[in-house]
């Protein structure tokens, strides 16, 4: 494999200015974006919540708006294009945040600029340093997934979460700085976070030097053009997709046009050996863990595990949630320890073993994410023709707007599903690969050592696509 | 200390908005209106005075042409792993009733007649579904179909052993092993080979991964295959036994039901089939409604 090279052939250092384009700087430095795309989500999320809360706990999944627009639409798009294309471009247009943002500011479409600084209404307190880190979105995330059996089915449980995530977004906002909710708490936050360093682009300084001279540094304190990085980041030195928002307020406030989006190759973020940490390392396991519980629980034939998942019986309910934490917080995290034991021995290298077992997470990264792109298109294609009844008929109140409420059930492809399922595990397992072999020449000093300490993670990582693929198609 | 108090009021404002809301949403129970679920085909069920008999010849009775019949596409299955692969593409339906027995036959094309079971050699099928409840949710999403559901699957292997067609190939090769003790009919209380009944089981289930026999054995049938065809009729008295397994098929009402077809030379076994969505099966009464065609 090519140093330097993403899967040999493109290199890591390729980039594609999307923002050379005049009408895209303007859209992006435009006040109107994201406000347009947020104002248009927060008008569908009150749809949603309210086809949630008049749904109640008995209507088919199938057809309501929410569970069809939230869990097969929005999940599915957010798998499989917006994080692995477009990074967290999701969190430019959440609605979530609207009400807290909105509180902070005291504006919807201007910026508060008031002697050198955007002053913001609420207490503005700091996160707990302890917590500012990915831990709180690991748990929160997998403790939301123990409910994952309701949401699909039950309209109220869906708009329970939005609902708790919305009011949690307003009351932390109300406490603390700008977004720190979307940072350290929101659930669907750290998975983006972590998989946007696949993403095929970002958010990046154009020339370091100008930022070194530039003294005023508007994209973090703000200006009369636009907030202070609400991420609370500092945009001239962003180096991993992780944390950054794609708020675009950096572009607003830069002023020298020094900031830009580009196109890239997937995956180089996961190389940089910046803030790597043991909370990164667990999302990713976790993430892997949950599209392997989701898969067998909802896609598998074991019917007792899915009236567990259902909470059939408080026991079976209790026990799916031991298993699924368990198996998440404990079993995948120790058989992944196992193998990097092993890449470390391999090695015969004395680096901490907490940093070996840190930097190969991320090799995992692109292999999860494709195993949950698969998952979703088992989601979509079957599912997916619900969307144009919901469309029609929202509420379930037998109206039919745009003349779809009738549509019948149409699988689409679900005949080509299981080779669209491999390719995308394979591919998955392409760059998982590539990124291991880069990471170990990293982990491990002398390139020997390194081949040699790849060879139990490329094991894991073959291990691991072997049995996603005996799950997904048998 | 005033922006305290707004904020702090603000916070108990949101806190509250979210906790009456919630209460509402979870303990405000409400229907799914049935309006909005019925399926979109109906299979009409038609009252004529004549059987048929589980025969060839009764499977090519002139009385079929009389009944209407729908040719409904089939997908492959895809809500519980191990999915299907698309094997088959449509399958013609039709049933009537004669006030006692309702009546279906089933027809799909397939090129080879697969009746045989042994080590990854699979029987063709075919299988009909009626739910257990008057109006059942829609039969996909994740875990959505959770209600009973009455199933009569009529297997070619089994319709071989029961009606004699070429017994000895069907004897040939065991698949399972494990469960087959080759000097059963020595014994003098056989036990692992249980008598068949009729070619077609009459099944139960409550959800993925609960298929099981009812107690009651009520439904015949019997399959031909001809020319690249197969030709399945099924039947049972229309009175339902009372168990609550068991589908009712009330006289002039309408019903739910889908079809689900297998071909075992391209490896359909279990879950992987082709089936159909739900189909609307009225039932008509001696008196044929206004409108109605068939008769």
């Amino acid at each position: 494999m090519r140093e330097g090279y993403v899967l040999g052939l493109i290199p890591e250092t390729w980039r594609f200015e999307l923002t050379r384009f005049p009408w895209v700087r303007r859209l992006l430095k435009s006040r109107w974006m994201p406000l347009a795309l947020i104002l248009f989500n927060v008008f569908l999320f009150t749809v949603i919540l309210m086809a949630g809360f008049f749904g109640g706990l008995t209507s088919p999944g199938n057809y309501n708006f929410g569970i069809m627009i939230v869990w097969i639409l929005w999940w599915v798009l957010l798998m499989t294009v917006l994080v692995p294309v477009l990074s967290r471009f999701w969190c430019t247009m959440c609605p979530l945040p609207f009400l807290g943002e909105w509180l902070q500011r005291l504006r919807l479409f201007s910026v508060r600029y008031e002697r050198g600084r955007n002053p913001y209404f609420g207490l503005n307190k700091r996160w707990p340093r302890s917590l500012s880190n990915m831990w709180l979105m690991n748990i929160l995330f997998l403790a939301t997934t123990f409910a994952s059996g309701f949401f699909t089915v039950r309209p109220a449980a869906t708009f329970v979460l939005l609902a708790a995530i919305i009011a949690l977004s307003v009351v932390l906002s109300l406490i603390y700085r700008a977004r720190t909710f979307c940072l350290y708490v929101c659930p669907v936050s750290g998975f983006q976070g972590l998989y946007s360093n696949f993403a095929l682009t970002e958010v990046r300084v154009k020339d370091p030097e100008i930022c070194a001279r530039h003294k005023q540094k508007g994209c973090v304190v703000g200006n009369e053009r636009g907030y202070g990085c609400p991420w609370l980041l500092l945009p001239y030195a962003f180096r991993r997709n992780t944390y950054c928002g794609m708020c675009f307020e950096c572009l607003k406030t830069c002023e020298y046009d020094n900031m830009a989006v580009n196109l890239r190759p997937p995956g180089v973020d996961l190389l940089v050996d910046e803030k790597r940490g043991l909370d990164e390392a667990y999302k990713a396991l976790i993430m892997l863990g949950i599209a392997i519980v989701f898969f067998v629980t909802f896609q598998g034939p074991w019917g007792t595990l899915k009236d567990w998942a259902n909470a059939a019986t408080l026991s079976g309910y209790l026990t799916f949630i031991g298993l699924h934490a368990s198996w998440n917080l404990l079993v995948l995290p120790a058989i992944f320890l196992l193998f990097v034991w092993g890449a470390r021995r391999a090695a015969r290298q004395s680096v901490p073993l907490k940093k070996v077992y840190v930097n190969f997470s991320y090799a995992t990264v692109p292999l999860g994410l494709a195993a949950w792109i698969a998952f979703s298109l088992g989601i979509i294609l079957p599912n997916g023709s619900y969307l144009l009844h919901v469309l029609s008929d929202p509420f379930a109140w037998g109206w039919n707007l745009f003349g779809t409420a009738h549509f019948p059930w149409t699988p689409v492809l679900t005949g080509l599903m299981p080779y669209l399922m491999i390719l995308t595990l394979l591919i998955g397992l392409l760059f998982s690969i590539d990124i291991a072999l880069k990471i170990a020449r990293q982990t491990f000093a002398e390139p020997e050592a390194a081949v040699r300490g790849a060879f139990p993670i490329l094991g894991f990582l073959g291990a691991t696509t072997l049995g996603l693929l005996w799950l997904f198609v048998g | 200390m005033r922006r305290t108090i707004i904020i702090v009021g603000l916070i108990g404002l949101v806190v509250s908005l979210f906790l009456v809301g919630s209460y509402y949403a979870l303990f405000r129970y409400r229907t799914f209106p049935p309006a909005a679920d019925q399926p979109m085909e109906t299979l009409d069920v038609p009252y004529l005075e004549r059987s048929v008999e589980l025969s060839e010849r009764g499977a090519e009775d002139p009385i079929w042409q009389r009944v209407p019949s729908k040719t409904l596409p089939l997908a492959p299955q895809v809500t519980a792993i191990p999915w299907g692969r698309a094997s088959v593409p449509e399958v013609t339906v039709a049933a009537f009733h004669n006030g006692e027995r309702i009546f279906f036959r089933l027809q799909w094309r397939d090129p080879t007649e697969d009746h045989q079971l042994g080590r990854d050699v699979f029987s063709d099928a075919c299988a009909v579904m009626l739910p257990l409840v008057e109006h059942p949710q829609p039969n996909t999403i994740m875990m959505g179909f959770l209600e009973g559901a009455n199933i009569w699957a009529w297997k070619a292997a089994r319709d071989a052993q029961v009606w004699g067609g070429d017994s000895a190939r069907v004897q040939s090769e065991r698949p399972y092993a494990d469960y087959y003790y080759p000097f059963e009919p020595r014994e003098v209380f056989p036990i692992t080979n249980e008598p068949i009944p009729s070619a077609v089981e009459d099944l139960v289930a409550r959800g993925v991964g609960t298929l099981t026999p009812r107690a009651h054995q009520r439904v015949q049938g019997r399959g031909f295959w001809k020319k690249g065809m197969w030709t399945v009729i099924l039947t049972r008295a229309l009175a339902a036994d009372g168990a609550a397994d068991e589908a009712a098929l009330p006289i002039g009402g309408t019903r739910a039901v889908a079809f689900a077809v297998w071909d075992g030379a391209k490896g359909d076994r279990g879950a992987r089939k082709s089936i159909t969505g739900w189909v609307r099966l009225r039932v008509w009464p001696a008196e044929a409604p206004a409108g109605a065609s068939g008769r």
